[in-house]
């Protein structure tokens, strides 16, 4: 089927099946999907500007499904997240801009999926690390403790002030400048690579504030619908979105967000970790197989 | 609860052709010469879809959480 506004042939079935499986992902590790979501619309033809634009709106309607859902189940710590906006947004639009000066040199494509591959390969690494290290420390599978926590202990003594209390999330007092920090670079790989970028904003909660898992997801969740808004808007006025695409992904993204919340109660935070470590692998070969292709 | 997935694929196909249909062209036009309204009314349709796709797969899934619940007490 042609999708004229970024002018591409796509079968709509493609577009329904990934978005249901970037729902489930989305909706059960917090992270918006874009790890996957990004390099699959890359790989079924979309130029990187458009599935970088593209996958910002869908993300927007399939976060509200899945952010309601947590909403419901308690896991969503408004105050973090609004605090997080502040941070988010200037770093969306520094991404969105260095898209738009890789378009007029024509290596966008090259430069954006080198960047994503990079990107996904060490979280996926920093990951698998954790997960490991914190087996070998003995604590359960079962049990949220990580064997980083030492870095959020150490991230909070970062005695700059305002300071802010987060009952929701357990902190006593932690630094805002820490909190805008992290989602500044969360909202720069976010315009730049697309998508929400839970993807770093997501373990960087975990490992850095010493958030709980389940909190760190819906809270990610309920930041993306404010951030992915803002990206889909200011993509949209330099024409890298094809609404089209994004509003078929989402029918298949609905269903698939609310069935992956339902699942995160009933599995461990470091089972939650442990199983995300495989999939950025998976975006990166996607990007590295469409980069070698198109050569 | 096959019926209820399948009749939500079925729902969720024929609103691609009616979406790609009647607001492909539409969409088009605005994109090429207003670039600002495009922007708004794209967020604002993925929005909306987002609302009214939450309120549309909840019956699916309380189907599937009630037919649970009704195996679970039968193997009891």
């Amino acid at each position: 089927m042609n999708f004229p506004i970024s002018g591409v042939h796509i079968a709509p079935v493609y577009l329904v099946a990934l978005g249901f499986v970037v729902g489930v992902l989305g909706g059960f590790f917090g992270v918006g999907g874009s790890f996957l979501a990004g390099p699959a619309l890359f790989g079924l033809g979309l130029p990187m500007n458009f599935a970088v634009g593209t996958d910002l709106a869908h993300l927007v309607g399939k976060s509200i499904v899945a952010a309601r859902r947590h909403h419901t189940l308690g896991h969503i710590d408004y105050k973090l997240g609004l605090l997080m906006v502040l941070g988010t947004l200037p770093g969306v639009e520094c991404g969105a801009q260095v898209i738009e000066r890789l378009k007029k040199t024509a290596h966008v494509d090259l430069v954006v999926g080198s960047a994503f591959v990079f990107i996904l390969v060490a979280i996926s690494s920093s990951m698998a690390w954790e997960g490991w290290s914190t087996l070998r420390a003995g604590v359960r599978p079962g049990s949220d403790r990580s064997a980083f926590d030492g870095a959020s202990v150490w991230m909070r003594r970062f005695r700059v002030p305002p300071f802010v209390r987060l009952p929701v999330s357990g902190i006593e007092s932690v630094s805002v400048w820490v909190i805008i920090g992290i989602s500044l670079v969360g909202g720069f790989l976010s315009g730049f690579l697309g998508g929400g970028a839970g993807y770093i904003r997501m373990p960087s909660m975990i490992y850095l504030l010493g958030i709980p898992t389940h909190i760190a997801i819906g809270t990610d969740l309920f930041e993306v619908i404010i951030s992915a808004g803002y990206g889909t808007v200011t993509h949209a006025l330099k024409g890298n979105v094809d609404i089209l695409i994004a509003l078929i992904m989402h029918t298949g993204a609905a269903l698939g967000a609310q069935i992956g919340a339902s699942l995160t109660p009933y599995i461990s935070g470091l089972r939650i970790r442990l199983a995300f470590v495989p999939l950025p692998l998976l975006g990166a070969g996607i990007i590295i197989h469409q980069l070698l292709s198109k050569r | 609860m096959t019926a209820e997935f399948c009749a939500y694929a079925v729902l969720a196909g024929a609103y691609c052709v009616l979406v790609l249909h009647y607001f492909g062209g539409w969409l088009l036009i605005l994109y090429q010469s207003d670039r600002r309204t495009y922007a708004g009314v794209a967020l604002a349709l993925i929005v909306f879809q987002g609302v009214a796709l939450e309120q549309l797969t909840r019956v699916p899934l309380r189907l599937l959480g009630r037919k649970g619940r009704q195996d679970r007490t039968r193997s009891r």
